[in-house]
């Protein structure tokens, strides 16, 4: 059964080393920047501990904000939203993203976001903690019972 | 330029004006960045023998070229400065966040000059910079202080502070980031002297390395490693409940000072505490930026005399120092006591020292109740001990003198005071007690030499070079053979109880753990020396900056900024009579089960035959201890050779 994989987070397990984020840049843009991350762990160390990282969950605002057609569309194979050459990077869908996690390619001027690393995300890659999993979408609900289990 | 941020910012506190200097690319290939860049500054711009706490010391907020990149253990700042405890060469490093975040700013180092009139914290956004007042924030502990801060900026900056104790002018006083300590030689005094409360960084850049493929497929091998370790605490390794797990092994083979250095042990105590911790109090991990390893533990006492909130550690210093040191068995005392010195911002090791020290002296009769306002300081009187961490950092009654570190209040004791007292040039010795020590006797030689004073992790552990299994990693080899290689040293080294080779582990430690120190990176990725060792860190600083370097011109780096450091130290006054050892751990433990063994003591003659050979390998003068101007030409440092001769005539 090969179904359509995703991206998701065992919250639990994130100790807010930030190495997503880094990684994602790095192999975007080849510099070390949270600022330019397709995804965001956000935390502090006053108060609390929890560390929550913020992932693409492909609600689809941004497109329903998208002015121009085709310049964002959902990605059958992968089962994310991409973006396309159309894009004008007007910042329509940036400003209905609710999370923050669509951004404006300093380079192409265009938006950018997470778009699975073509099948093979870096992020899950390079997290230590095991906090981030790429897996077939109709196990994700194996996922909260492990946060119900691990926040014992 | 790849690998920096290409920036210097400076901020004159006095006349409020803000400059940003290019990086001198020069003293950046000498160096390469952290404290041996800093260490250039300071020796250019200080003048010898500035009052530590005046408006002519400068502080400098150091980071490296790797800092701030994928490479694991980055995240690193390094507070230079002279130590208001020393007197000489302070340096302290820190994780937190900070020091990546100052690069993305766009800033390698920020250097703060001379004393605001009012109290103020510095706010940096990227090219923005602003001296802010921060009348409302004096006076106010971390948390209280970032909570406001955090009102008044984006949540996410990063923020370094100083507590009540740093204000107050502790001469141990810390500065914390993100509940990370710089904890040694007294930078939170030193800006709490320039009545700076905090810097809050918010950086919207980022760090590009030269060769990003070559970089990223070093980085992901050696995270590989890494993992196949099981260093990273998600895995059940060693790392998995942090430093604190060290205290069972550390107990049992003697390396724990005891009942302030009377003993090296007590009686299987440290693997208790750390049990209890584990099971109790332990509530999860978490991690510096771009970490593998999770060291960052936090812990709760949720009721109960000693409840405290959620804090950071306590890890192995503050444990065997609010335990161990002052015989304390109340592991609920440690965590609180621990979070009290991290809220007011003070150096644990330094505070529980002075204050065992203080217990020490009032079991002689060197100080009464009369002294003490009334307070009981016996062994292990936690109660007390609270009452003390308030009055040190508030400096009231006897915290006042406290205040000012075991050296000063030993000497102002007199009598036998400065024979107990446990320091080197001022700074309290942690909890690795060379009698029963895995490096043994390389931990005289260490003590002694360290520049700032005595440490055990800056520049290095020697521990690190003496395990057969980990040197190999690392490039040596320990050989029977009488003539050695480069590289090789006695097989007997790994004795500790001799002398043999010591001087070979502490000479290769000090230019190895100087090196990281001036590419910002931690040494807690030290141990997973296949991962780490200097090869790895020659190819991957290579990779970040574009300029090739060899795992032979790292290690030449690491003992050029050590001898820089060094010759700072000669010119506020430091010579070969202040390359001591504290007298107690020379001599036999006075109880526990290494009491009846004669091997552990040291002679004062074995003390210098090993320095004997230590200057001689450094090529340092013998009798002064002072850098010979050949080996400072050798190491390129000809202005600096010229600087301290001309010194030297002056005096």
């Amino acid at each position: 059964m090969s179904g359509i994989k995703r991206l998701a987070v065992i919250p639990n397990k994130c100790k807010g080393c930030h190495r997503c984020e880094l990684a994602c840049s790095f192999r975007r843009f080849n510099i070390h920047s949270l600022f330019l991350a397709a995804l965001h762990v956000s935390g502090s160390n006053v108060d609390s501990v929890a560390f929550v990282p913020s992932i693409c969950i492909d609600c689809g605002r941004c497109i329903e904000a998208c002015p121009v057609t085709g310049a964002l569309h959902k990605d059958s194979k992968l089962g994310t939203i991409k973006v396309t050459k159309l894009c004008t990077g007007c910042g329509e869908c940036i400003t209905a993203c609710p999370f923050n996690l669509i951004k404006i390619n300093p380079d192409t001027k265009r938006a950018f976001k997470c778009e699975y690393c073509d099948g093979d995300p870096e992020c899950v890659k390079h997290c230590p903690y095991h906090a981030l999993v790429y897996i077939d979408e109709k196990r994700t609900h194996v996922l909260a019972f492990a946060t119900r289990v691990l926040s014992k | 330029m790849n690998g920096y941020a290409g920036y210097l910012l400076r901020i004159n506190l006095s006349t409020r004006s803000i400059t940003r200097e290019p990086l001198d690319s020069k003293t950046a290939h000498l160096f390469l960045g952290g404290s041996g860049y800093a260490a250039k500054i300071l020796w250019d711009e200080l003048r010898p023998g500035v009052d530590p706490l005046g408006p002519s010391n400068k502080f400098i907020m150091a980071t490296g070229p790797l800092v701030g990149t994928l490479c694991p253990g980055t995240d690193s700042w390094v507070a230079c400065f002279k130590s208001p405890l020393t007197n000489c060469w302070g340096e302290s490093r820190s994780g937190g966040g900070l020091g990546p975040e100052l690069k993305r700013a766009g800033y390698d180092f920020v250097v703060l000059e001379e004393v605001s009139n009012e109290p103020v914290y510095i706010w940096i956004r990227d090219r923005e910079v602003e001296i802010r007042e921060a009348k409302h924030l004096w006076g106010k502990t971390v948390p209280q202080a970032e909570r406001e801060l955090r009102k008044e900026g984006d949540r996410d900056a990063r923020i370094t502070l100083i507590g009540p104790a740093g204000e107050n002018l502790v001469r141990f006083a810390n500065v914390m980031t993100g509940g990370r300590a710089a904890g040694r030689c007294g930078a939170g005094a030193v800006l709490g002297s320039k009545k700076v409360k905090g810097i809050m960084v918010q950086g919207r850049g980022g760090v590009r390395v030269a060769e990003p493929e070559a970089f990223f497929a070093t980085i992901s091998e050696v995270e590989r490693i890494q993992s196949k370790l099981k260093i990273c605490s998600a895995t059940p390794g060693c790392f998995g409940a942090g430093t604190m797990s060290f205290t069972g092994a550390f107990d049992t083979y003697g390396a724990m000072p005891t009942k302030y250095g009377a003993s090296n042990c007590w009686d299987g105590k440290g693997d208790e505490f750390y049990k209890q911790i584990r099971d109790k109090y332990l509530v999860k991990s978490g991690s510096c930026e771009g970490c593998t390893m999770s060291c960052t533990k936090y812990t709760k006492v949720k009721d109960g005399k000693w409840k405290t909130p959620l804090t950071h550690g306590p890890e192995y210093e503050s444990i065997a120092s609010f335990g161990h040191l002052m015989l304390n068995d109340n592991v609920e005392a440690i965590i609180h006591t621990s979070h009290l010195c991290d809220i007011y911002g003070m150096d644990t090791i330094s505070c529980a020292s002075v204050i065992a020290f203080s217990m020490e002296c009032y079991e002689r009769g060197l100080i009464s109740k009369k002294d003490t306002d009334g307070m009981e300081l016996t062994w292990g009187n936690m109660d007390s001990v609270k009452m003390l961490i308030e009055s040190i950092a508030q400096r009231k009654g006897i915290g006042d003198l406290l205040g000012e570190g075991t050296k000063r209040v030993a000497d102002k004791i007199g009598d036998e005071g400065p024979d107990i007292a446990l320091h080197v040039k001022g700074l309290d010795i942690p909890a690795h007690d060379p009698r029963g020590h895995y490096a043994g006797k390389a931990w005289h030689v260490q003590y002694a030499t360290g520049n700032r004073g005595g440490c055990h992790i800056h520049p290095q552990e020697p521990t690190l070079v003496m395990s057969a299994r980990y040197a190999q990693d690392l490039g040596i080899r320990f050989s029977e053979n009488s003539e050695l290689k480069e590289n090789e040293f006695p097989l007997s080294a790994t004795d500790p109880l001799t002398l043999d080779g010591k001087v070979d582990v502490v000479l290769w430690a000090q230019n190895y753990g100087d090196a990281q120190e001036s590419i910002g990176a931690c040494k807690f990725h030290n141990y997973a020396t296949a991962a780490f060792n200097p090869e790895t860190y020659a190819r991957i600083v290579s990779y970040t900056t574009g300029t090739k370097i060899t795992s032979k011109e790292l290690m030449e780096i690491g003992e050029r900024v050590f001898n820089l450091e060094r010759c700072f130290n000669v010119r506020e006054g430091i010579r070969r009579k202040d390359d001591s050892i504290p007298k107690r751990f020379c001599m036999v433990p006075s109880f526990g089960p290494f009491s009846q063994d004669s091997r552990r003591a040291t002679s004062k003659e074995e003390l210098d035959t090993m320095l004997d050979e230590y200057y001689q390998r450094r090529g340092w003068e013998n009798e002064t201890g002072i850098p010979s101007a050949q080996k400072l030409r050798q190491l390129g440092l000809e202005e600096v050779a010229e600087g301290l001769a001309k010194y030297i005539e002056e005096i």
